[in-house]
């Protein structure tokens, strides 16, 4: 039971990073990002590679997976969805959509992840298959790590939006867009900035999971899906809404599978269930405004 | 002239665009395959090739395993041809892509069927496809071999032109049941894959054996091929404390996925025993490392490793393509060979013929004696051998039938 | 309007005069294909396009379609002509109350409604082994008739698509001049008007789903018996519904030709692009070419390929004009 408990709290710690990237991202912007797995994709790729070729520990190369992403996210903000999204938000999702297409599939060229499943693996892999043991209970070391690389990463988010000038400008651009123009806020680069920052997190967790899960090209749809149950679930554009929601929905996953007989077999589908009946019963989510 | 006149010619043209694009892109495929830029409508027997289609995955998750087979058959290619091919003519395969998904290979099946030159079918790999090309290769009366797609019903619906060279999903588990009259399981734990092969290997094969002995306690898992989190699976199976452990996967990313789990949650059984599939490519040891140490495989045999034959091909293809050949390989250099025979046996260069000779084919390959009989529901089915092997070292030995065993079984000494 | 009716005919019959004419089993398969996927993109669009209700789960209706379609070939023997319909039948009863849940949702909530909701249809189709065989799929096991028309060559499932992708159309185009279509219409411009104007946005949004449901489920059926063949990763996956999506986004969302040429646009690039030798190493190139056409069309773009032809032609024709 405790075990249970533990294992899905650990992942649920990698869910909520994920969300954190997606809850941002709508919560100021209200952009639905379609692409986001992709980010996440994307910085499973570059821990690939670099592990590959420099025999960089993939905890380190959070600090190359991060401004990468958020250079790819800002460049697709600006270039792409900023114009989408002054027509409607079915047509930001549906850009959304297509870039997921988009990247997912350059990544599958032969130039970056090819078409086949690939793992890091490898004798100076410290983290390769890394168990801890405490006392019957066993833990996935990495994604250990990754639950307090995720609370870290909260507790800096939460500085940035409350103590800096540019989280501040955030805040102002989400609340009252025509107002933040007013006091001279570039409202455009501000959302720009938002959408990198929102695809960093997702790359940062893609670090994590590369150590566990495999790597392959179309691996982004697995994590969109358990993104938004989360973000709807916790509330969209709530921090600590995410952060809850990943650890709930970790829970659930491992509580279900583990339980009820067959479970692993359909234990998407609790997840599911429990968006659909928040969706429809408490759209806010949890720790969410009503819009 | 209305402008409603303007757009009908318009969306006239358009559409006639459209279908000569469609047109090209069939054009293209022509041009490209046929080596002498033969017109698709000259019998096979004016031309100096003999061509035979295959549909496999190239492209796609599952290229590694089209590409298995493609390597394999050229290297029976190459020999057959420096030999003086098949009747005097080059021998030549056509390969086209299904990306293995059943309507994609449908529509492949169909480019090659449509190509007069061909005169008979093989690959199709997975379950799905080779189901479909089967279907597709019946009603259009083309000649089909089956050298890998393991889906039992294949060969189980009667159809007269499709014949299967190796083992269905059912009979991956004849060896290891034979094992299992001398040296009975007590508890088995199954953790299956939710897929159309993981269910072959059940319904077909293992059903049986634990219907027939339900003193010995038998338990499946269900997983969805791909999933990522495994371990609550593996802690279910842990509280039954299984004796053996059975795994079914359809690739080595699942097979892997499965071991991993498999040491987080501890779970120490005597054996793990794997149903071919992912867990009998060099894939599953490249990526669990020293996770696979001691795993068994019940699946296709890799061929006999007695016949020095066997040897001769394992050397060559070792030696051309960098690594060792498995059971895929085998069975695809097989597959050429007995098109070979086939071909040179068949009365004339066309499709009736060339069945004909298929159903009487009576040969000796490396993989194995093959002849095509009806039995226990199959028909067209080769008794193709199945075997029980062991991973050590990252290298696969046969560990029964008695006769072919490079070495004893190794029991699983538990996680360190 | 008859101009429009006679066009749509003209070309389905200068199809059916000129495909035999050149097409070997390649080619029909290519354009069946097409045909089918006009089908489907008339179902999305009706919601989508002219309603406004952008759906991200339509395969469900499609995966419906097809096991009914085929559950009631197999075991009843029954006709095609009412197997499809049957298909699309149940599609459709199934979309009401699917829809009564899920119409309080706006905007891109809704798209993920639809999505999720999707989703557990497939995980459901994969287990209900009774009903849809699993993973394994289901075979088609005899040759079914249409309308006592032995259906099973490919020429004969040409001319049916044929038949049917036309009936389709000339519906569409019909049903969207009458009141109902120019409500939908209404909704989609602005839900609030339409309210304040006093039409009943449940009602007119249900009967669109409906309707999208019905066609989708009955294309889907189409798709099955085509194929001979269904599983679920092939009709109920994301995929499918982005498809439907695309196909219609592209060629013009809201027309009633978008979908014919989005489809055939889309289907044709694919067979195109595959048959280049050079780019057989890079299969993903074809999605590569297709997100960022999907991307550059949503942004640049918006009324889809049609869109780009009257805008190319108004061009010519004020350049005509002034020389």
């Amino acid at each position: 039971m405790l075990q249970t408990l533990i294992d899905g709290l650990s992942i649920g710690g990698v869910y909520a990073i994920i969300a954190l990237g997606l809850t941002l991202i709508f919560g100021v912007l209200r952009v639905i990002n379609m692409a986001h797995g992709d980010f996440v994709m994307i910085g499973m790729f570059i821990t690939y590679f670099l592990f590959n070729s420099l025999g960089l520990d993939p905890f380190i190369s959070i600090f190359i997976s991060a401004p990468v992403c958020f250079m790819i996210g800002y460049c697709l903000y600006r270039v792409f969805v900023e114009k989408a999204r002054k027509v409607s938000e079915e047509n930001t999702l549906l850009l959304t959509a297509g870039a997921s297409v988009l990247i997912a599939n350059i990544m599958a060229l032969p130039f970056f992840l090819g078409p086949n499943f690939l793992r890091l693996t490898g004798e100076n892999l410290y983290w390769e298959n890394k168990i801890w043991h405490i006392g019957s209970i066993s833990l996935n070391a990495p994604l250990v790590i990754g639950f307090f690389i995720t609370a870290l990463l909260i507790f800096l988010l939460h500085l940035f939006l409350i103590k800096t000038d540019t989280g501040l400008a955030i805040r102002a651009s989400a609340q009252e867009p025509e107002a933040a123009k007013i006091v001279g806020i570039n409202v455009a680069v501000i959302a720009g900035l938002t959408f990198g920052l929102g695809a960093a997190f997702a790359g940062v967790s893609g670090n994590i999971l590369a150590t566990t899960y495999p790597i392959y090209a179309n691996i982004g749809t697995m994590f969109i899906v358990k993104a938004f149950i989360i973000v709807v679930l916790g509330g969209m554009g709530s921090v600590p809404g995410a952060a809850i929601g990943g650890l709930i929905l970790g829970i659930a996953e491992s509580f279900g599978a583990t339980y009820i007989p067959g479970g692993t077999g359909f234990k998407d589908i609790f997840g599911l269930l429990i968006f659909l009946f928040v969706l429809l019963v408490r759209p806010q989510g949890l720790f969410g405004r009503g819009k | 002239m209305s402008f409603k006149r303007k757009f009908l010619k318009v969306i006239s043209g358009l559409t006639m665009a459209s279908m000569v694009l469609a047109a090209c892109s069939g054009g293209n495929e022509e041009n490209s395959s046929s080596s002498n830029s033969a017109s698709p409508n000259t019998p096979a027997a004016e031309s100096d090739t003999i061509k035979v289609g295959a549909v496999l995955p190239m492209t796609g998750s599952s290229s590694v395993f089209g590409q298995k087979f493609k390597d394999a058959y050229s290297l029976a290619l190459d020999e057959i041809n420096e030999a003086g091919g098949v009747k005097g003519k080059k021998l030549e395969v056509v390969i086209e892509d299904s990306q293995e998904k059943p309507n994609i290979g449908k529509t492949a099946t169909e480019k090659l069927v449509s190509n007069e030159e061909i005169l008979m079918l093989t690959g199709g790999r997975s379950s799905g496809v080779t189901l479909v090309e089967a279907q597709v290769a019946e009603e259009n009366k083309m000649p089909y071999l089956i050298d890998h797609g393991s889906s039992d019903l294949a060969t189980m619906s009667g159809y007269e032109y499709v014949y299967r060279l190796n083992p269905t999903a059912g009979m991956y588990t004849n060896a290891l049941r034979d094992y299992w009259e001398e040296n009975p399981p007590e508890s088995v734990a199954h953790v299956n894959v939710d897929n159309a092969y993981g269910e072959a290997v059940y319904d077909y094969g293992l059903k049986k054996y634990f219907e027939a002995n339900p003193d010995i306690q038998y338990d499946m898992f269900k997983y969805k091929a791909g999933e990522l989190d495994l371990k609550p699976i593996m802690e279910q199976v842990k509280a039954k404390d299984p004796q053996i452990v059975i795994m079914t996967a359809g690739d080595d990313n699942d097979a892997t996925q499965l071991i991993k789990a498999a040491k987080e949650a501890n779970l120490e059984p005597e054996l793990f025993i794997g149903t071919g599939g992912g867990h009998s490519i060099i894939g599953f040891a490249n990526q669990a490392d020293e996770l696979t140490d001691t795993v068994l495989t019940a699946g296709p045999w890799h061929g006999n490793k007695k016949d020095p034959k066997w040897k001769e091909f394992f050397d060559k293809f070792t030696e051309k393509f960098g690594h060792e050949p498995g059971e895929h390989e085998v069975e695809a250099y097989s597959a050429i060979y007995v098109i070979a025979d086939v071909l040179n046996r068949a009365e004339n260069l066309d499709r009736e013929s060339v069945n004909k000779a298929l159903d009487e084919t009576d040969m000796d390959t490396i993989f194995g004696h093959i002849k095509f009989e009806d039995f226990d529901g199959y028909n067209n089915q080769n008794r193709g051998m199945s075997d029980v092997s062991q991973w050590m070292d990252g290298k696969l030995k046969t560990v029964y039938p008695t006769e072919y065993a490079e070495s004893e079984i190794i029991p699983f000494p538990g996680w360190k | 309007m008859m101009k429009q009716t006679i066009s749509i005919l003209a070309v389905t019959i200068l199809l059916a005069l000129l495909v035999p004419q050149f097409a070997d089993l390649h080619m029909y398969s290519v354009i069946t294909t097409i045909l089918i996927w006009v089908i489907l993109g008339h179902a999305w669009n009706l919601l989508g396009g002219f309603t406004g209700q952008v759906s991200f789960g339509h395969a469900m209706y499609l995966g419906i379609g097809a096991y009914t379609s085929m559950n009631v070939v197999n075991e009843l023997q029954l006709d095609l002509f009412l197997s499809l319909l049957l298909g699309g039948l149940l599609a459709g009863l199934v979309s009401i109350p699917i829809g009564l849940m899920i119409f309080r949702l706006k905007g891109a909530y809704f798209g993920l409604g639809t999505l999720a909701i999707a989703e557990i249809a497939l995980i459901v189709a994969r287990n209900w082994k009774s009903v849809t065989n699993g993973g394994e799929g289901m075979m088609l096991d005899h040759t079914p008739a249409f309308l006592g028309i032995e259906i099973s060559s490919k020429p004969e499932y040409f001319f049916l698509s044929l038949f049917l992708a036309c009936l389709v159309t000339l519906f569409c185009y019909y049903f969207m001049k009458t009141k109902t279509g120019y409500g939908f219409i209404a909704i989609r411009e602005s839900q609030e008007a339409a309210e304040a104007m006093g039409l009943s946005s449940v009602k007119y949004k249900s009967t669109a789903l409906f309707l999208s449901a019905f066609l989708a489920g009955f294309g889907g059926a189409l798709y099955g018996m085509y194929n001979k063949f269904i599983d679920p990763e092939m009709t109920m996956v994301v995929h499918m519904s982005a498809e439907m999506i695309f196909i219609t986004v592209l060629g013009g969302i809201g027309t009633i030709l978008g979908p014919v040429i989005g489809s055939a646009l889309l289907i044709s690039l694919q067979e195109f692009l595959k048959g280049i030798t050079w780019l057989q190493t890079f299969p993903s190139l074809y999605l590569v070419i297709y997100g960022l056409l999907i991307m550059l069309v949503i942004v640049y773009l918006p009324g889809g390929i049609l869109d780009g032809f009257k805008k190319l032609k108004s061009l010519l024709w004020k350049k005509g004009e002034s020389s």
